[in-house]
């Protein structure tokens, strides 16, 4: 410790000294503890290092909020100031987030702990990237396999990975991530609701071990999904270098390309979206969500992280592209031009006109589409179905003349009068005020 | 010269004595009195016995060494409290210059054991003081946690958490001295085996080590416990002594030297008067220094005109030096042979053994 040194070597025969022994003060307000797994897919969440420091400190995590984070950060952040709930029990993002609540809590950390790292625990760098909503989970959920590995409870944490709603399970063993149930009757007094992690909050079992939830086997889709936010948070400390808005659209334009032909609406029900979402991310009305991107890239069969850098890649994982659904039903090829044209001739030559609208269905085009291109046909039938439609109309209306004096007549007959009520019942049906039939009984009543 | 009740106890900041430090003798004859008394109260003196016993400080405090626990022990003024602010400076400019491997250590922790009126020792006051030193947060919301079981228990706000938080604190602020000046002061702890104890297990748990600063009382303290005794070495910072002429010379030379710095125009002859200096300190260059201090007060009072007349009132009374003695001397007697140095191979055992190695 101290080896090659001499205390007065030095100094003179004669030298200098406050009388005052003053410790030296440390240069971090907080213990400069090492986050565990940082640029891995196991990189420890922001909640679990504050847990741990707490426990560093011997000071319970609400302790170390309200007396040492809380003044520092209410400086830094408004919104901290109103912030009164310790560890993530209302707002799981403010701790692991990307927003300025997170970003201001890493930056606070860091600060106090001169550690550098800790900026990289939480998603910060998605912030114009990924939508917060549903981002997080509420509750801890934990995979017990993990906890089994930690060599003593000392070494307990929450993974990152573990906050994200959209993974169901552990990548590295594959089983169901599980919430703490206590199935013990006992209870320790003096814990409080958010200790260390791995110490049961209501019995103090350490490890879980009260724990009677079973974890079942993972299937081959929530493992993909897991694995893929898993690689792209091993890329933390590289977010804001990899990733860029455009980066993050041009690769979703190009998975929607591979997915729909080019078309949105195949590529969104291939993906089980609305089309209107796929159209809100490429026009940048919204950001995408996590859960929702990963739909569309386990259609496409490409990872994330690379549909993220801009360029899809084929995902090498096994269970990728099972979500795609079978579009082919309603897919249709696009007519050509010519098959166009002879159509819309057809449709003018035919005894009972189609309407524009209805043809441009079934080519699978707009009506606009054909409209624009054939103006001069599309006007021949507009005024051929009018035509045609006055046609009929009169034909319709000289029936229902027919039909009226027939009734008028029979009424006469029986001796009732010719009111519309009883023209009603003659006919025994309900009549429409705008229906032919009134309009026929109408023009013949009214003379009267 | 007025006397500045306002500053009761002097407290020199690391500028002022700098700023003393870099004055010529011109500059210092033309300060103020009372910066005058600063300047020889912020004098330090290296000599022989300073040397000797801070390298063998050093040298135990080795991370090779498995000794973990050491008494300073040595008679009032001889130099303990100085050998110390040595060894904490050393340290400081250690850590500053990033020698440490952590960014946030704390190498050292000094505290001056309490004594408040207490019948017995308070280790949460110690423990508190432990903590204060290192900045440690939240002092009063400590809990512990104990793990029985497979289940883990709190208790807050006890001693023992006060414990766990020294322990957790040691260890991660990297402390590896814990210096425990005034240790006269336990030995109100009428139970010396748990007292030991405890600095036996705050040694051995978090790995530091602790120097303990005081009087020949602690000698029982050491001594009492052979578990201890492995692992603790008694230093004795020695005073010098008349009939060694080679401590008389030292001792010439140191006041000789305090003397080269008086700051007054009129210098007092002590040289020629060194063996009665000698007899009055009892061979403790502090008690000399409180001697020079006081006659330096005298003098400026007496505006600046130097009179042996002056000296009477500068020395410690007789009745109290006679007592001061006799405690020097019974204490030295009582830790005769358990010293550092005074082993199985010392005096007419080493001539045998340099004998047969050669």
């Amino acid at each position: 410790m101290i080896d090659e040194c001499d205390l007065f070597s030095d100094v003179s025969d004669i030298y200098f000294e406050a009388d005052e022994i003053t410790s030296l003060r440390p240069p971090t307000l907080l213990y400069p503890l090492e986050p565990f797994g940082i640029g891995t897919r196991s990189a420890e969440s922001l909640e679990s290092y504050i847990l741990r420091l707490a426990s560093a400190h011997c000071v319970t995590p609400h302790a170390l909020y309200k007396f040492i984070l809380s003044p520092l950060l209410s400086i830094h952040c408004l919104a901290w100031r109103n912030h009164k709930s310790t560890i993530g029990i209302r707002r799981p993002g403010c701790w692991n987030g990307y927003g300025l609540m997170a970003n201001t809590l890493a930056m606070v950390l860091a600060e106090a702990t001169s550690v550098e790292k800790l900026r990289y625990s939480s998603l910060g760098g998605l912030e114009d990237l990924i939508s917060e909503f549903r981002l997080f989970r509420k509750e801890v959920v934990f995979c017990p396999t993990c906890l089994e590995e930690a060599p003593d409870f000392t070494k307990y944490y929450i993974r990152l990975l573990w906050s994200i709603s959209a993974v169901e399970v552990c990548p590295i063993h594959k089983i169901a991530l599980i919430p703490q149930v206590c199935g013990s009757s006992a209870r320790q007094e003096g814990l409080s609701q958010k200790t260390l992690f791995g110490i049961c909050s209501h019995c103090g079992s350490v490890g879980y071990k009260c724990n009677t939830t079973s974890s079942s086997n993972a299937n081959e889709v929530q493992i993909w999904r897991a694995t893929q936010i898993g690689e792209l948070i091993a890329q933390s400390p590289s977010f804001y270098k990899l990733f860029t808005k455009e980066s993050l659209k041009k690769g979703i334009a190009a998975t929607i390309d591979a997915l729909g032909d080019g078309y949105l609406t195949p590529a969104a029900k291939a993906a089980g979206l609305n089309k209107s979402i796929l159209w809100g991310w490429l026009n940048n009305k919204c950001r995408p969500s996590l859960h929702l991107l990963l739909n569309l890239c386990g259609a496409a069969n490409v990872s994330l992280l690379s549909v993220m850098k801009g360029e899809p890649e084929k995902s090498a994982l096994p269970g990728a592209g099972i979500l795609k659904r079978d579009v082919k039903v309603w897919r249709l090829p696009k007519p050509s031009q010519k098959a166009r044209e002879n159509a819309l001739h057809e449709t003018l030559l035919a005894e009972v006109p189609r309407s524009i609208q209805k043809l441009a269905k079934e080519l699978g085009i707009t009506e606009k589409c054909l409209r624009n291109d054939f103006p001069v046909l599309a006007q021949k039938i507009t005024e051929r179905r009018r035509q045609y439609r006055a046609e009929t109309a009169a034909v319709k209306f000289k029936q229902a003349t027919v039909e009226c004096s027939a009734a008028i007549l029979e009424l006469e007959r029986a001796g009732k009068p010719v009111t519309f009520r009883n023209f009603q019942m003659q006919l025994n049906r309900n009549i429409l005020p705008k229906s032919l039939l009134y309009k026929a009984f109408k023009a013949m009543v009214s003379p009267r | 010269m007025t006397l500045p009740f306002g500053e009761m106890k002097v407290i020199l900041s690391n500028e002022e004595v700098l700023a003393l430090s870099k004055l010529t003798r011109q500059q210092v004859l033309d300060l103020p009195p009372q910066e005058r008394m600063k300047y020889l109260y912020s004098i330090r003196v290296k000599h022989k016995k300073l040397e000797v016993v801070g390298k063998d400080l050093l040298r135990l405090l080795s991370p090779y060494s498995e000794l973990n626990i050491f008494f300073l022990i040595g008679a009032t003024g001889v130099g303990k409290t100085t050998l110390i602010q040595r060894l904490v400076r050393v340290l400081i400019e250690r850590t500053e210059a990033g020698n440490s491997q952590c960014v946030a250590s704390v190498p050292f922790i000094y505290i001056s054991a309490p004594a408040n009126g207490d019948k017995s020792i308070s280790w949460t006051t110690i423990y508190n003081e432990m903590l204060r030193q290192a900045d440690d947060v939240a002092l009063s919301n400590k809990v512990s946690t104990i793990v029985s079981d497979g289940v883990m228990g709190v208790k807050y706000k006890t001693l023992a958490a006060l414990r766990q938080a020294l322990d957790s604190m040691i260890k991660n602020r990297n402390v590896k001295v814990i210096v425990i000046d005034e240790a006269l002061h336990l030995l109100r702890f009428g139970n010396y085996s748990a007292l030991m104890d405890t600095l036996k297990s705050l040694a051995d748990k978090a790995g530091v080590k602790l120097i303990l600063i005081g009087s020949y009382d602690l000698f029982d303290l050491a001594c009492d416990y052979g578990q201890v005794a492995r692992r603790a070495e008694l230093l004795h910072f020695i005073r010098y002594y008349k009939e060694n002429k080679a401590d008389q010379a030292e001792f010439m030379r140191v006041i000789s030297k305090l003397q080269e710095r008086w700051p007054c125009k009129q210098v007092p002859n002590f040289s020629k008067i060194s063996d009665e200096l000698f007899e009055t300190s009892l061979g403790c260059v502090g008690i000399l220094k409180d001697l020079f201090l006081q006659a330096l007060l005298l003098q400026i009072e007496n505006q600046e005109k130097w009179q042996p007349q002056l000296l009477p009132k500068a020395a410690k009374s007789m009745k109290l030096l006679c007592k001061i003695r006799t405690e020097i001397e019974l204490g030295e007697e009582k830790v005769k042979g358990a010293t550092y140095g005074e082993s199985y191979f010392s005096g007419t055992k080493l001539l045998d053994v340099a004998n047969k190695m050669t």
